[in-house]
């Protein structure tokens, strides 16, 4: 009996253990910005099309990314970038909060929020090298 | 005559450039160049893309390299509790210093002041390197610095004027480094 339930015990802690390692596991950074870049774009077209239900999901999914986004900063000394992530993120979930209301002039004014976070990120953390994209710590 | 005279304009900047060229070729120019050169290297590294802090190792150990084993330092506080400047002994601890500067602060902008003879020659001119020989063996150099850089975590900018003092042994290892940074404040846009 005791052997069994130290069997279980150990079996739970192997799947909890695995579970964090898993969670922690961030894709690569270059790939969350791509993503980014190509759902910023959409929600850009969207708005400007009025296609509010459109909008909101490309507005869900950039919720998502730039919590991905805040991920990757966290383990660092770096709070500027985790504030601008955080911004981006809730800027992103005004804008879906607008567009399922049908107001594209408030989701307007969120997408010009999240804008000016991405820029100020990019001009403190991004640097150019002509052939891509370096992060500065 | 007209000829005579640019001649003697040109023989005379001639002259003027060559003993320029001796001042910054000089083997103190270039300790002094080198470090701040290293130091201010130490922000030149970048995150991968999976997150992980890439060449920060080598630029520490490309600056300790320029330390003896029983380097005496004495830096300014990097302790928000710390007054007053830190004495830090061996080379162990001095590198904890330089990694913490390698890890806490980006944008390194350490340069030497210039100085023309003029009452307001400040900003541009002669980079002087005060040197000379230690009685126990050894150079030892002293210069005008003006210091800015910006921590990691928040991004905020600071500027300092300073000294150098380094004293180098026969073996051309630093042994003993004083680093002043007097007046620090705080850069903000206006």
């Amino acid at each position: 009996m005791n052997r069994q339930v130290v069997f279980i015990v150990i079996v739970i802690a192997a799947v909890f253990v695995f579970a964090t390692a898993f969670a922690q596991q961030h894709r690569p950074y270059n790939q969350i910005m791509k993503d980014v870049g190509a759902t910023f774009a959409s929600l850009k077209k969207n708005l400007d099309a009025n296609s509010a239900t459109a909008a909101a999901q490309d507005a869900a999914k950039l919720e998502g990314l730039f919590a991905e986004t805040e991920a990757f900063w966290a383990p660092f000394d770096t709070k500027d970038a985790i504030s601008f992530a955080k911004r981006a993120r809730d800027a992103a979930a005004a804008v879906g909060a607008a567009a399922k209301g049908n107001d594209i002039k408030a989701a307007q004014e969120s997408y010009s929020v999240i804008q000016k976070n991405c820029a100020n990120c990019h001009f403190s953390h991004r640097e150019e090298t002509g052939k891509g994209f370096l992060i500065k710590p | 005559m007209r000829q005579l005279i640019i001649s003697t304009l040109i023989l005379l900047l001639a002259a003027i450039q060559l003993q320029a060229q001796a001042a910054a070729d000089s083997p103190e120019q270039k300790l002094a160049e080198e470090w701040l050169k290293q130091l201010n290297a130490l922000d030149d590294w970048y995150l991968s893309v999976d997150g992980k802090e890439e060449g920060v190792e080598q630029l520490v150990n490309s600056m300790m390299d320029l330390y003896a084993p029983d380097v005496l330092a004495e830096v300014p506080p990097h302790d928000k509790d710390q007054i007053g400047p830190v004495m830090i002994r061996g080379k162990e601890n001095v590198r904890k210093w330089v990694e913490r500067i390698a890890k806490t602060q980006v944008r390194l902008n350490y340069i030497l002041k210039r100085q023309t003879e003029g009452p307001t020659g400040e900003y541009e001119g002669w980079r002087l390197i005060y040197s000379t020989k230690l009685p126990w063996g050894g150079t030892g150099i002293a210069f005008q610095i003006i210091g800015v850089w910006s921590l990691r975590e928040d991004r905020r900018r600071f500027m300092a004027p300073g000294a150098v003092f380094i004293q180098y042994g026969p073996d051309g290892k630093i042994h003993r480094l004083r680093l002043l940074l007097a007046e620090i404040d705080e850069v903000k846009p206006l």
